[in-house]
């Protein structure tokens, strides 16, 4: 492979799909199926780039070291890992909000005043602490990494944190939105030294992706004007 | 303990390293070349104590910074010290008061051992190396020039390649703020946006803070977008609502037009006007180095005029430091290590003091040489000179007589003594 090639982490998952289809948008084309193939390495059709598939939560670590140039990560997950990346377009698809959740039983508005020992349930426990610290509010996290609605359920967690789309889940379980923490969509993140030093390459890539990204909001925008 | 976990006491603490006499071998000849380019021009080596008062380190890091370090109570004194976490702030009070009364320009340079709690988890490093060299007393641009001149020589005398070098001017950032009175932390959001290129997020603060219409909108979001050569100052220039923004471009084009003349070609050099990491703390031209291999930046500078001020004397400044400890890792792939002791000898005479004579003789010509103690046998002589970087094993045989065996080769040659 030659020197200038380019390597692109994606993430395996919902946010797959979309993925695929906004590289082959911006003429980045692959001979194999990505999303049914079981292989975790790809070539471009013209071996101008390599596509890495990886699990979402450590797409960050791969961009970090340079292990690949650029990647696409939901901010979910880019906020949680806290890497030093730079993070030129927002891409608009995979829409979802990390909220704050209680049992829908609890009434009235949320009042710090009276949390003694507050516990709350997360797969994000980064998030979750910066976004109380910021208010000057001190919780115990309780990690976890499935089924969080359970805990307020069981006793485990008086809170939960917690990534919804719809919000069936939550009202599957009994729970209740309080407070919306983040919206949630996903990112093209570029290594810092890439971006210097494959300049030629990525700058028209991140220039493409933004433009399609753009045109495709527009093409939604005038759908939903339309309706 | 209490999570079950036992740290034996072969165990070093996570962050910090250890280096066999290989590594260490390869670190030294970076040292080496590294300082042999800043003495070369003209940058005279200081030593700084490995602690400080917390307070003087405050006056050169930002709390972030700070809180980084590792502190220690001085039993002495009962004050907060710390581990040197960053040496500028220690050459710039050892120039504002040590050496107040040599005329100005100062040109220091240092490799120190620098301690820190990581910020990022990903990068458990607590332990590193920094090479840097700190030109104070020069306002002028050439200053700057020289200054990122000699940051690309240092990474070059280091064997690395694909050297890029990310250049910009913080007064340009800070006069876009100057517009608007905002407060201290969505400054900060601002800047890390910026510096995170991350446009989405910039717009959002800027619609949460009704910065929705005029100039300054589209200035700020320029500072995210990818920037490259003159083109990408022309485009700043046109933005630039004010006289301290063109003031900072005019500044920051005139040492780009310096730097052909120090060999540096400007196909190394990017400007990136979103490099605001450490907007706070510097006043001028910053920038970062980045070479093929490494994913972060190995290298940051830039102008700090306000740090030797808070030491008494007041003194513009600019200089950098180099993270050496990974890129000796990248560049030693490069570097080919030859062994560094000339010789072994195996004294097979009966008289030590022979051998040791020959030894003596020998060093005073310069050459490093081992003295065996306990004589091994033939097929274990090599094997030992070649697992510990000798050149040469010398045979001093029982009737006196003397021959070299190659430890590669195995291969026996005559030698005279007169000629080693």
């Amino acid at each position: 492979m030659d020197r200038n090639a380019i390597t692109v982490a994606l993430p395996k998952g919902r946010l797959l799909p979309d993925c695929i289809r906004l590289l082959s948008a911006v003429g980045m084309r692959t001979t194999e199926e990505i999303d049914t193939s079981r292989k975790l390495l790809f070539s471009s059709e013209d071996g101008s780039a390599r596509i890495l598939v990886v699990r979402d939560k450590d797409l960050p670590t791969y961009v970090e070291y340079g292990a690949a140039d650029v990647g696409v990560v939901g901010k979910d997950v880019l906020m949680e890992s806290g890497a030093d990346l730079l993070e030129p377009a927002d891409l608009g698809f995979g829409f979802c909000r990390i909220v704050v959740a209680r049992p829908a039983s609890i009434s009235g508005r949320e009042d710090p005043t009276g949390w003694g020992h507050m516990r709350v349930a997360t797969k994000y426990p980064r998030i979750t602490t910066d976004h109380f610290a910021s208010r000057g509010e001190q919780v115990e996290i309780i990690p976890l990494y499935g089924s969080i609605e359970l805990a307020p359920l069981v006793g485990l967690a008086d809170r939960i944190v917690d990534l919804v789309s719809s919000g069936e889940t939550l009202r599957q379980n009994n729970l209740a939105e309080v407070e919306e923490v983040a919206r949630i969509t996903a990112r093209l993140v570029v290594n810092r030294a890439s971006m210097k030093i494959k300049s030629d390459r990525l700058a028209p890539l991140i220039q493409a992706i933004r433009q399609e990204t753009e045109r495709e909001q527009r093409g939604v925008n005038q759908t939903r004007t339309g309706r | 303990m209490s999570h079950g976990r036992i740290i034996g006491p072969w165990q070093l603490p996570t962050g910090v390293f250890e280096m066999t006499p290989d590594r260490a071998a390869s670190f030294r000849k970076v040292e080496n070349s590294l300082l042999s380019t800043f003495s070369g021009w003209g940058y005279r080596e200081i030593r700084t104590p490995a602690m400080e008062y917390l307070e003087t380190m405050a006056q050169g890091l930002t709390q972030a910074e700070l809180d980084i370090a590792f502190k220690l109570v001085d039993r002495y004194t009962g004050r907060m010290m710390v581990l040197r976490s960053d040496v500028t702030p220690q050459a710039a009070r050892m120039a504002a008061i040590g050496l107040q009364d040599l005329p100005r320009p100062l040109r220091l340079c240092y490799i120190a051992n620098v301690y820190r709690y990581p910020d990022d988890p990903g990068h458990p490093r607590r332990e590193l190396v920094q090479a840097g060299a700190e030109l104070l007393g020069l306002q002028e641009p050439q200053a700057d020039a020289e200054v990122v001149a000699l940051a690309v020589n240092s990474l070059r005398s280091m064997g690395l390649s694909g050297i890029r070098i990310s250049i910009g001017q913080v007064r340009y950032a800070r006069g876009l703020l100057s517009e608007r009175n905002l407060p201290p932390q969505t400054e900060d959001r601002l800047m890390v946006a910026a510096h995170r290129k991350d446009w989405a997020g910039m717009s959002g603060i800027l619609d949460s803070e009704g910065i929705t219409g005029g100039d300054l909108r589209p200035a700020l979001l320029a500072l995210t977008e990818t920037q490259g050569g003159d083109e990408a100052i022309a485009r700043a220039e046109h933005l630039a609502p004010n006289r301290e923004c063109r003031d900072a471009l005019t500044n920051l084009r005139t040492v780009l037009e310096l730097l052909p003349s120090y060999g540096i070609d400007r196909d190394l050099i990017q400007v990136d006007l979103g490099e605001v990491a450490g907007f706070r703390y510097h006043t001028g031209v910053v920038f970062a180095g980045f070479v093929s291999g490494a994913g972060r930046a190995v290298l940051r500078g830039g102008r700090y005029d306000h740090l030797a001020g808070r030491f008494g004397n007041p003194d513009p400044a600019t200089g950098f430091a180099i993270d050496i400890l990974e890129l000796v890792e990248i560049a030693s792939g490069r570097v080919e290590m030859v062994p560094s002791i000339d010789y072994m000898l195996v004294n097979r005479t009966g008289d030590r003091a022979k051998g040791l004579r020959i030894a003596v003789e020998l060093r005073n010509r310069g050459r490093n040489i081992l003295c065996l103690i306990r004589d091994l046998p033939q097929e274990r002589l090599l094997p030992y000179a070649k697992a510990h970087s000798i050149k040469k094993a010398l045979i001093l045989e029982g009737d006196g007589s003397l021959h070299c065996l190659d430890p590669s080769s195995g291969e026996p040659s005559a030698c005279d003594l007169e000629e080693l």
